[in-house]
Formats: structure tokens, sequence, C-alpha cells
């Protein structure tokens, strides 16, 4: 009994300390769900076009947020590696850096009144102004 | 190869939709610059010097003059660049339009690096490149030394390009034409800038990527002046008229795997001499085994080798052991530190002649700013 009491504090404890992040995307983006591939497409500037051709609009966050590693991690690339590839468009001239905002918050606003574009943010900031493609446990 | 440039320029025409519409962005002003410090031991021809060095400094212009129509400036700037004092070099390495219809189709208009291989792209970026010293025939500053443009093409000035898949496989293609290498720079006889060997060149790459395997193989095919061929011999100068036919052949290849990045090249360069007893031909090939320690420090191994004519009577190739480390001090300033051992081994053909060089060790420490 008292392992099943500790395993359940432990599950409890652990699901409030990484709740889910949600990508969103403005409702109307031609998808409901994209794929890991496909969001390393668009961070990393590779695709820039949704499948009606319109611009893919990527919005990222300040460094040093919790759920911005948590992201870039579930991509498979570290900060500095998304920041070489960045770096190296913006030099070519083949692309800008997707636009960093200071919190979740300007994210969700930033999303909601932008066609076309995405974001990441914690689940428990989405509400129904925005439409969420992916989560990410 | 007429009918393929011909192809080529009316498949552009075709393709490109002229109904730009105004959504001008505003011009932005940004470029980079590295400084360093190289110290290089003594060899039988050089003296052991110490130099500190503005080895390059490049200043964009960058505006979208349009939806899909981009305008692109950079100017480049080498070696302690003073018209005063007779150093260095100043040049426009792009001025570029480009219309992007989407992923699979871009097109670029005007002066442009063309992509070839796939270090060539971001040879001149110094911020993205660990190296204090580059793999020699992307390195610049050595181009007195280094024959770099017979290896790697510099210029095009109409290229088409794009990315085609949507999954974890992808294909990359590039298309472009542009002047052989050898445009005449003697005014008074010609026109400066004109290319002298009255070809074009033409070139592609055709890549793959899967997730963070990347490889692809390029092409360059072009005539060269300047060389007269004879047998067992040849006379290099800009007044020659004889044209040589040149084809370049690249591969590239590249992995991400942890904290490991591995990287190599291939380049080897063909001239139909149509002598006997002549080979013109040359070869390089690079290859570097990266790490990152974390998000700041980086560290690698690099091994370059390289082959050509440097003489009528000679062959001599050079290979360099080179490792190095890279720290992002912030987000725009890189400080890094190399080492390299040059180690020579010349092959020559005529009992008379006598060359020789030492092998030597190069020091070098630099600091790479993006403002």
């Amino acid at each position: 009994m008292k392992k099943f009491l500790l395993l359940t504090i432990l599950v409890f404890i652990s699901g409030n300390a990484y709740s889910q992040v949600a990508v969103i995307a403005h409702k109307n983006v031609p998808v409901d769900s994209v794929s890991k591939t496909q969001l390393l497409d668009f961070y990393s500037g590779d695709i820039k076009e949704w499948n009606n051709n319109r611009p893919v609009i990527v919005f990222d966050l300040k460094p040093r947020l919790e759920i911005r590693d948590r992201f870039f991690q579930f991509l498979g690339k570290s900060s500095s590696r998304m920041r070489s590839i960045w770096l190296k468009k913006v030099l070519a001239g083949e692309g800008d850096p997707p636009k960093a905002l200071e919190s979740e918050e300007i994210v969700l606003k930033n999303v909601a009144k932008t066609p076309g574009s995405i974001g990441f943010i914690d689940k428990k900031f989405v509400n129904d102004s925005v439409k969420i493609i992916a989560l990410i446990e | 190869m007429a009918k393929f440039t011909s192809c080529f320029l009316l498949l552009i025409l075709l393709s490109v939709s002229l109904s730009a519409q105004t959504q001008e962005s505003d011009l932005r002003i940004f470029g980079y610059f590295q400084n360093s410090f190289a110290h290089e031991t003594e060899a039988n021809t050089q003296k052991r010097h110490n130099s500190f060095n503005l080895q390059q400094l490049n200043l964009i212009a960058q505006k979208d003059l349009a939806e899909n129509w981009r305008a692109f400036v950079n100017l480049k700037i080498i070696n302690n660049f003073s018209t005063e004092k007779r150093w260095g070099a100043y040049s426009i390495e792009e001025a570029w339009l480009r219309y992007r219809y989407n992923n699979q189709f871009n097109l670029k208009l005007g002066l442009q690096i063309p992509i070839f291989n796939s270090f060539n792209e971001i040879k001149d970026r110094t911020p993205l490149v660990p190296y204090v010293v580059k793999p020699l025939v992307y390195e610049d500053s050595y181009a007195d030394i280094i024959p770099i443009e017979d290896f790697v093409p510099r210029q095009a000035f109409l290229q088409v390009y794009g990315l085609y898949g949507k999954n974890k496989l992808k294909f990359e293609y590039a298309m472009y034409l542009g002047n052989s290498s050898n445009i005449s720079t003697w005014s008074d006889e010609n026109i400066s800038g004109v290319d002298t060997s009255d070809t074009i060149m033409q070139g592609w790459r055709i890549g793959m990527r899967y997730e963070n395997l990347r490889a692809g193989i390029s092409f360059t095919n072009d005539q060269v002046a300047g060389i007269k061929a004879l047998p067992n011999y040849f006379i290099e100068d800009s007044s020659i008229q004889d044209r040589v036919h040149r084809v370049r052949l690249g591969a590239d290849f590249s992995y991400e795997f942890a904290n490991f990045d591995f990287k190599a090249e291939y380049i080897t360069v063909f001239h139909d001499e149509k002598v006997e007893d002549l080979n013109l031909n040359k070869e390089f090939f690079y290859s570097t085994l990266g790490y990152y320690f974390d998000e700041q420090w980086y560290g690698y191994i690099s091994y370059w080798f390289d082959r050509e004519k440097f003489l009528p009577f000679a062959d001599i190739s050079f290979e360099v052991f080179t490792t190095g480390a890279s720290m992002r001090f912030t987000d725009r300033i890189t400080f890094k530190a190399q080492y390299a051992y040059v180690k020579f081994n010349p092959h020559i053909y005529d009992p008379g002649f006598v060359y020789s060089t030492d092998d030597f060790n190069y020091y070098g420490l630099a600091a790479s700013v993006y403002f």
C-alpha cells in the first residue's frame, strides 16, 4: 500500500512538473496536425510555405525559457545548432530567423492574430483563439 | 552544351512571373568580420612570422523589394585592406536579385556564389565556420599562394535551385551559369571582367538529405585560357589565348550524430590538355570531425589534402593536419583557436631541378564578430 501511495505521489508530481508543450497555429492554417519532421522543417527555415503556398510565420521564445529547451530537444537540435542553422540562412540572404517573443502569452496573442503562423507554449495557456497542431509530452 | 544553356534560359523565362506586388521591407545593413593572430614556424621557403590580420570583413545590405523578390549585396574586404599601402583586396562578392516562387523553385539573377559542394556556400561566413584558416581551397586570404578558383567556382550570374520533399528524405538541386575563372584583368587589350575563354561556365549540384545526413555531387564545365600545354611542359601567362577544357567534379557528405558532426568533401579538376605526358589535373580533400561540448564550446580535428602541378617539372601535394576549438562568447562574438601541421610532398620529374620545402607549424587565434 505504501509503495502504491508513493508511486501515485511521484506520478502526480512528475505530471505537474512537466506539463505538455503545445504547438499552436493560427486557425486558418491548412493542417490540423504536423509531424516532428515538419516542425523541424518550419523552425529551421527549410520549408517556408504551407500546402496552399501561403507563408509559414514562425514564432520563437526568448532563450533561457525552459519550455524553449524542451521544444528544441524534441526537435533533436540544441539551441546553438538552431542558432547556426538560422545564422547560415541570414548571412546567405536566404531567410530571417523566427521572431523571438518575451513570453508564452505574447506568443499566443501573436499566433491568434497572424494568419499562417505557428508557435509553441505550455498547454495550460492555450485557449480557443488558436488551434493545437502538435502536443509534446 | 549550347542547347543546355538555351533550354536553361528558356526555362527560367517561362517560370518567372513578373507580377511583383509592392510589399517593400526596410533596408537591412549587417555584416561580420574576423581578426586573427597567426604564428608560423620557419621553413626554408619562409621566415618565421607573427602577424595580426583583419582577415575578412563583409558588409551586407538586404531589402525585400516585393513579395518573393529580394535584393542582396555583399561587399568583401580581406587582408588589412588599404589602397594607400597596397594591401589586401576589396571585392563585390554578391549583388543579386532573388525571385522565390516556393521551396522547389528559386531564381537568382546577378553576381552570386554558386552552389558547389557544401562548404562553398558558407566559406565566407566567418561567424559560422570554426576555423581560423579554412580548408585551403576555400581560404581567400591565401589566394596568392593557392589558385583557389581552379578548384571551386567563385561566381555565377544566373542560378535556379530548390528543395523537394516534405518528409525525412529531401532532394536538393541547383543549376547555374557564369563566366570561366580567368576573366580578363588586362584592360588595355580587353574590357576588364570579360570572360576571355569565350565560353559560359555551366554547373550543377544535386543532393539529398535524410534527417541529419546530407550528401551531394557537384559539377562545372568551362574552358580556361592562360595555359599553354606542351609535351611534359606548360606555360601559364594571362596573354595566352589557347583554350583548355576543364571539368570540376565534387562530392560532399555531412552527418550529425549525438554531439558529433562529420563533414567531408572531395574535389577533382580535369583538364583536357590534348598533349601527352602532361597532366594538369588537381585534387583536394578535406574531412572534419567536430564535437559540441556544450552550448558554447566546439572542438574539431581535421585533415586536408591538396595535389596540383605548381611547376612544369613538379607535382606538389601537401597535407594539413589541424585541430582547433571555437567558443561562442555571445550570440555575436566567437573566439577561435587553431593549430595546423603543414606537410609538403613534392614529386620532381626533372632530375636537374632542385626543389625542396620544409614542413611547418601554424598557430592561429581569431575573434569573429557578427554585427
